[in-house]
């Protein structure tokens, strides 16, 4: 099984506007769930210009705008859920 | 602790649109779209968008330095007006924290309240265990005389159902010396003669109606006039507030376009020395024990409510003043913000030639994110002053301060650290003026130290992990 791939940007639009909470609420996750997944802090994405919606985060290639930590796990649960 | 809210990105969003309008010179004309761009119609949050429009209205007029309850006409001046006063005017501004009363919700007096799950049962344990016997039943269900009640939630902790709930006013229960308060209305209200701008009733409200005071325009205004020159210095907390090297950092601040960026640790330097003199004198002179000056909510709460600890406060100033006196010794003409995670630092500011400016690290992200610039984490940097130790940079943390005293006069000196200024934290110190229990007492009115501010941008786990991965580097 490959692993879940989430690219958190951390431009600094994204980290200003809860960026930096995501980055903490991933790195609370138990180990064996951060084993399954493959994070990677990317410098911005450039995806907030002209009325984006930050913080994004990237899950196996889908975007996803204005992620909040618990929306964050939500989506890596049913992820991991899914790829049993 | 994972706590991300929507007041706080309101907040943050407000700063970064005001200060991309500055940047683009576009804020008297571009301001009165804001309120309607935050909250467009489409969006189903709330439960009345006029009303937040109005509330958005409201706080950007308190950013722009403008004490509201001194407003007279404020439904009939437009933005663009308020705009153009305060590009005009210095910002004079004195309350360093205010409460937007528009968007104070008023919450409910605090109290214990008994839920429709009360079942009215035989035991009645909360009206047996009242000591007032303000609970009686109407209809088989408790009530709670709210003249009678003295809020001891005996009858809570006793009910079998869970029934009884307590509701909190969120300003009122954090403030640690009760200066926040309801008026008549029903809004609250800062006593300034017992505040110590602590700012944690700004970071409790659920409605974000507590704003400090900003001085954003200013900052903007030496930034873009050729004529000035402006430092920023930086405290110690700044390191866990990105995910880069300590160098790093202070290179992408300065990218916003200050004359120099320097760390408020070179005058932690000077604080470290002065401080362990001073001790070493003053316990040679027969003085039980001395505690720290450098956090000016706790000095606060000395001068406003512990005068018997005045004596023992050291006289050394603080690091951010040490800090702006280099920066101005060298140039007198040079202007001196000073960005960290305090709010009471503003307080401490005004009473210093020193320094000109006070930025929250919220307010710096606002800029950063204006003015395009980016933390990179692959950077080249310019080495740091060698002169700065890590003892400096570790002031960020508490116990920080203490580490660099020990480090200065040795292991001789019985020391502790206080933090947090709780019921039973002021308890303790206030009894140490006549029972002192260390020689040394580092105080922060921050649990967890300066890291945890109430201005701060990155949540308090991440910022301690950095800081201490900057402090081992």
């Amino acid at each position: 099984m490959g692993k879940i791939e989430v690219k958190i940007c951390m431009g600094t639009m994204c980290y200003v506007m809860g960026g930096a909470e995501l980055k903490a609420a991933i790195d609370s996750l138990p180990q064996d769930e951060q084993e399954k997944i493959q994070v990677s802090y990317s410098p911005c994405l450039g995806m907030c210009n002209d009325g984006g919606e930050p913080p994004y985060v990237q899950i196996n290639g889908r975007t996803i705008a204005r992620v909040s930590t618990t929306g964050l796990i939500q989506i890596l649960k049913e992820e991991l859920h899914n790829a049993l | 602790m994972l706590y991300d809210n929507y007041a706080m990105l309101t907040k943050r969003e407000l700063l970064i649109r005001l200060v991309t309008l500055l940047k683009e010179n576009n804020l008297v004309d571009g301001v009165r779209y804001i309120p309607v761009e935050m909250r467009p119609r489409d969006k189903k949050n709330s439960c009345c968008v006029h009303k937040d429009r109005y509330i958005i209205r409201h706080k950007i007029i308190s950013i722009l330095g403008f004490d509201i309850r001194n407003e007279e006409d404020i439904d009939l001046v437009p933005l663009s007006h308020y705009a153009q006063k305060s590009l005009e005017n210095k910002n004079t501004k004195e309350d360093i924290l205010s409460v937007v009363h528009e968007a104070c919700n008023a919450c409910m007096q605090s109290q214990y309240f008994i839920t429709n799950m009360c079942r009215g049962c035989e035991a009645r344990p909360c009206m047996m265990n009242c000591p007032k016997s303000a609970i009686s039943f109407k209809g088989g269900k408790a009530t709670i005389s709210q003249e009678d009640c003295v809020s001891c939630g005996l009858c809570q902790q006793v009910c079998p159902y869970h029934a009884i709930i307590y509701t909190p006013v969120p300003c009122e229960e954090v403030c640690p010396v009760k200066a926040i308060s309801k008026q008549p209305d029903g809004t609250e209200h800062i006593d300034k003669e017992k505040c110590i701008y602590c700012g944690k009733c700004m970071q409790a409200c659920p409605y974000g109606a507590i704003t400090e005071r900003s001085k954003i325009i200013d900052v903007h205004k030496s930034l873009s006039d050729p004529n000035k020159k402006i430092t920023a210095i930086v405290a110690p907390a700044i390191n866990g507030q990105f995910d880069a090297s300590p160098a790093q950092i202070l290179a992408a601040i300065k990218r916003i376009g200050f004359d120099d960026v320097i760390e408020v640790a070179l005058g932690a330097e000077d604080t470290s020395r002065n401080e362990a003199a001073e001790l070493q004198e003053r316990i040679a002179e027969g003085q039980p024990f001395m505690t720290t000056s450098c956090c000016p909510a706790y000095t606060g709460w000395v001068d406003k409510h512990a005068p018997m600890l005045k004596p023992f406060v050291s006289e050394t100033r603080s690091p951010m003043v040490y800090a702006a006196r280099r920066v101005k010794a060298a140039d007198p003409e040079m202007e001196v913000v000073f960005i960290g995670p305090c709010l009471a630092k503003r307080n401490e500011a005004d009473s210093v030639p020193e320094v000109d400016y006070v930025m929250s690290f919220e307010e710096l992200g606002a800029f950063m994110v204006a003015y395009g610039v980016e933390v990179d984490k692959n950077e080249v940097t310019e080495p740091l002053n060698p002169e700065i130790t890590k003892f400096s940079r570790g002031y960020a943390m508490a116990g920080g301060v203490r580490n660099a005293i020990v480090n200065a006069v040795g292991d001789g000196y019985t020391t502790i650290n206080i933090e947090g200024l709780d019921k039973k934290n002021a308890a303790l110190l206030k009894a140490m003026a006549k029972k002192p229990v260390a020689q040394f007492v580092e105080v922060m009115a921050c649990d967890g130290g300066c890291v945890n501010g109430p201005c701060s941008l990155a949540p308090l786990t991440l910022a301690k992990r950095q800081i201490k991965r900057a402090l081992t580097e």
